[in-house]
């Protein structure tokens, strides 16, 4: 059945955080963050989480490296379970699974030159000597563009762009088989985001890297990824090839997401559906289906009973009733 | 007909007294009522400054160092040079601005009834009870459901999108000529995006409001606006109607722009890039063009001589050297073979 | 480093209260050099006489040099001002990091205990500590040093959250950084600037709370020298011999005022948000 390895399976995840409140700061309820979701992450691809803010595809990458411990759920990374091993032997891990961040500015310690950032997840990892931590920081650096006179810059030195790159070679320093990119392109201007993006494609092959990439820039997923995950209140709503979801989205808000990118070919005018309401408080979300409140095409059904995550078509699975037999 | 906003020659300098350089240099722009205008660019090109001058609220160490803002609505004023006071009374009544956190841009202490009537009692002279309908017809227009309820909220009860819509609630109250709105969208997700970007459409037809739409986001431009001037480093390089822009860019700059956008779609070919970094303001050349280090055509002359802004065809301006006649031609032919 | 020693010459106001503190420093090293007479020579027919060729700032009660005393008290007085604040300091670094980093029952534990130290004046914190010890230089220094943790505490942790936010902490945790590691490597480097400052506030605060410990006679004890000794034996003679309470009293006012300079003056040399 399965041609390529499945390097990450994430089994029913779920992260629900407690609102606490009152002078004795006692829970009173729980915000489903991440409110059981399955996927798999194949080998060498790239594999894509979208959503709008709050949709929990940052907490589901946070999860996945226990940055937010899972509440439920099973991560199996190469087929270990990461949610049994203890936190000490956990943190031995880490190497293999990396991180990259959002913002260039604040992802970098400033008061550490560049030749220690990227050091210090050798060090730490014993993977190497003092000395040659030196020398794979300098073979790192021109790998992602920079220079070797950079390295003893520190970061405040640099712009967006260059530290961006630098937050890239120190989590590919360490030799991961899984990056998690948590929007990591979004702080970037238009000019600089190809640069990256080019060079995330770039390392991907040269180093056989399996990326998760977190974004809401529909346009960047595109490009980038092999398959796509749609999130919405903590619930994946479809998960299908990239082609698959682009060409024929089925889900009616994958349909109203992808309708809502402003479109950049004048010629162009595409028929909107403009949804209405906001997303609802993930604090106290509606029954059935999440998105029943700004769905379109909305029946009784869908306010009752939450849709099952089916696989309508090959590789093209979606949560919704329209779908079910 | 004088144009609504005409600004000409503006240079907006950083100035301490240790250091003084330019940042938004030569830039004119010339908004006629109604019309819907955009400034595109990426961050540090100045297109926030100039939207700060004109509203006369750059910070302290910014100074206007030439040129001049003239708004014409019942009469005509330079905003470079007026008062204070002055300035009060077309600030929220003939220009009003929105900015991009809908977070932190309404006052956490008091509800959306107090900061939304708040505009109306500066400027005009309602009874009580008119401000309140007339902030309740407000609130509906711009498409919030109950608005009796929003009213009496604080900010913190509403969403992102809500706060936001509250924003051009407040702008447009007055009914001013000139909305000036800074990256409206770019904190909203998309499917709110969506939203707003057809409100500010819908209520800028039904108010006669001119809109100046600042974004970094051509296709908020696309959605929006009938002209754009696209900005490098503090200097318009190209400015047209936005079809031409869009169809028939000049400019190298807005070219790869463009390009890295539309490349995008397409996955099996290596994303388009603009090679090195954005420029900060005292890396700016003194001669020459801004933009030249990182131009794949630059020649000898942009790192000696500033480009002048060149008629590429009717109604379409671009700062660059490849405009002098031959050039063009060259440019034009290998434009083709490419696409 | 070097661009900061430029930008505290460029700060007159900061320099002057650099060179302030240089100077008693200097005093009190070489104050075996520089007083014309040790501390507690008694001159026994030159008492109560106000300034002179012979005696600069005139003599005490018992004929004892005033200048020569002010000089090696500036020992005693900088001597429990950096040791005390260096406990106040340090105490205050470790209980602040731990309860900033870790947060939750430890934060809450610590906390409530700093919340009941601040509940009372310095002062009288300070005597109390120094009734259960006994009076004497050493105890002075600890009570001055505990009574200053709950400050430093704070500072540290608020610090400590704030830094927290940055994705950079983060990173580290995912690389894989032992959380001691991170304390002190990602974290600690990040919190100096409101530390050092805090800590040359808190310089002026000691020396204060000792010269008014001294005042009170629960200090540093007599015969040796302090500023708060000199100014609790002046009392009764200042009315007829006012030199015996002035020099000690300009003597604190200074260096209190030139700390006050330099702690102010790193304040905005520190901000990184000056920093360019």
């Amino acid at each position: 059945m399965r041609e390529v390895q499945n390097v990450l399976e994430v089994k029913n995840l779920k992260k629900h955080f407690p609102i606490k409140g009152g002078v004795l700061k006692r829970t009173q309820g729980y915000v489903k963050a991440v409110d059981d979701i399955s996927f798999a992450v194949k080998e060498n691809e790239t594999f894509s989480l979208v959503g709008e803010s709050g949709c929990g595809k940052s907490t589901t990458g946070r999860a996945i490296l226990r940055l937010h411990e899972p509440t439920e759920g099973e991560v199996l990374f190469k087929g270990d379970n990461l949610l049994d091993v203890g936190k000490r032997s956990f943190r031995l891990m880490r190497k293999d699974m990396q991180l990259i961040f959002q913002d260039p500015f604040s992802s970098l310690n400033p008061r550490m030159t560049v030749k220690k950032l990227l050091m210090e997840p050798l060090l730490t990892h014993k993977l190497a000597t003092k000395k040659e931590a030196e020398q794979k920081a300098a073979n790192m650096i021109e790998k992602v563009g920079l220079s070797k006179e950079q390295l003893d810059c520190y970061p405040h030195e640099f712009s967006g762009g260059q530290r961006q790159r630098i937050s890239i070679a120190r989590a590919l320093i360490v030799n991961p088989k899984l990056v998690i990119l948590d929007e990591a392109v979004s702080a970037l201007d238009v000019s600089i985001q190809s640069q990256i993006l080019n060079l995330l494609i770039k390392l991907q092959q040269e180093f056989h890297l399996t990326y998760i990439f977190i974004s809401h820039d529909l346009n960047v997923v595109k490009h980038l990824s092999d398959r796509v995950g749609v999130m919405y209140l903590g619930q994946m709503m479809e998960l299908a090839t990239t082609d698959k979801l682009y060409e024929n989205p089925l889900h009616p808000y994958t349909q109203a997401l992808l309708s809502a990118i402003p479109s950049i070919d004048p010629k162009e005018k595409k028929e909107r559906v403009i949804l209405q309401g906001d997303v609802p408080d993930p604090s106290d979300p509606p029954t059935g289906c999440p998105f029943q409140l700004r769905c379109p095409m909305a029946h009784e059904r869908c306010a009752e009973e939450k849709p099952r995550f089916i696989e309508k078509e090959e590789d093209h699975w979606v949560a919704c009733h329209l779908y079910e037999e | 007909m004088k144009p609504l906003l005409n600004i000409e020659n503006l240079s907006i300098n950083y100035m301490t007294n240790k250091k003084d350089f330019n940042i938004v240099k030569d830039v004119n722009i010339k908004i006629d009522e109604r019309m819907k205008y955009g400034i595109v660019g990426e961050s540090g090109s100045g297109k926030s400054l100039t939207s700060l001058a004109i509203m006369n609220l750059l910070p302290e160490v910014l100074k206007i160092q030439e040129g001049s803002i003239e708004l014409n609505t019942d009469s005509t004023k330079d905003l470079a040079n007026i008062s204070k006071k002055e300035m009060r009374k077309v600030r929220g009544r003939e220009i009003s601005m929105i900015f991009q956190e809908p977070m932190t841009a309404l006052d956490p202490l008091y509800t959306i009834e107090y900061q939304l009537l708040e505009v109306l009692k500066i400027h005009k002279t309602y009874s009580k009870k008119e401000m309140y309908k007339i902030g309740v017809d407000m609130l509906k227009k711009v498409g919030i459901a109950r608005p009796d309820q929003v009213m009496k909220d604080y900010p913190h009860q509403l969403s992102g999108g809500m706060r936001q819509r509250v924003m051009i609630a407040m702008a447009l109250i007055c009914q001013p000529k000139l909305l000036i709105a800074d990256e409206p969208t770019t904190a909203l997700d998309v499917t709110i995006q969506a939203q707003i970007l057809d409100l500010m459409n819908e209520l800028s037809d039904l108010h006669n409001t001119a809109i100046l739409m600042i974004t970094h986001d051509l296709g908020v431009i696309l959605e929006t606006c009938e002209r754009v001037a696209v900005m490098y480093a503090g200097q318009i390089v190209e400015e047209s109607t936005v079809e031409k822009i869009f169809e028939e860019p000049a400019h190298p700059y807005t070219k790869g722009l463009l390009s890295s956008i539309r490349s995008l779609g397409n996955k099996s070919e290596e994303l388009y890039s603009i090679p090195g970094n954005v420029p900060t303001p005292d890396q700016y050349q003194e001669l020459g063009c801004r933009f030249a280090t990182r131009c794949p055509y630059a020649m000898d002359q942009c790192f000696n001589q500033e480009p002048l802004m060149y008629q590429v065809q009717d109604d379409h301006l671009s700062k660059c050297w490849l405009h002098v006649e031959e050039g063009r031609a060259n440019e034009r032919s290998s434009e083709r073979t490419r696409s | 480093m070097k661009v900061f020693v430029q930008r505290l010459i460029d700060d007159k106001v900061g320099l002057f209260g650099l060179i302030g503190i240089l100077l008693v420093v200097l005093l009190a090293l070489l104050a075996p050099l520089i007083a014309p007479y040790k501390p507690d020579t008694m001159f026994t027919e030159h008492v109560l006489e106000g300034p002179s060729s012979q005696f600069l700032f005139g003599t005490d009660e018992f004929g004892r040099d005033i200048f020569s005393r002010i000089i090696y008290g500036a020992q005693v007085s900088l001597q429990v001002g950096l040791i005390a604040v260096g406990i106040g300091a340090i105490g205050g670094l470790i209980l602040g990091l731990i309860s900033g980093y870790f947060q939750g029952k430890v934060d809450q534990v610590i906390m409530r205990v700093m919340d009941v130290f601040f509940a009372f004046p310095d002062i009288l914190l300070a005597l109390t500590i120094i009734a259960v010890l006994g009076p004497n230089l050493t105890n002075t220094m600890i009570a001055i040093g505990i009574v200053f943790m709950p400050v430093f505490t704070r500072l540290v942790r608020s610090a400590v959250m704030t830094v927290k936010e940055n994705e950079y902490i983060t990173n580290a945790q995912a690389i894989g950084v032992r959380p001691s590691l991170i304390i002190v490597r990602h974290i600690t480097p990040n919190i100096m600037a409101p530390f050092i400052v805090q800590i040359t506030l808190a310089l002026s605060g000691a020396i204060l709370t000792e010269a008014a410990l001294s005042f009170l006679g629960l200090g540093v004890q007599p015969p040796n020298p302090s500023w708060g000794v000199m100014l609790n034996d002046a009392r009764t003679y200042m009315e007829f011999a006012p030199w015996t309470i002035l020099f000690p009293a300009v003597a604190i006012v200074m260096t209190i005022f030139c700390f006050n300079l330099l702690g102010d003056s790193l304040r905005d040399l520190l901000d990184p948000k000056l920093k360019q």
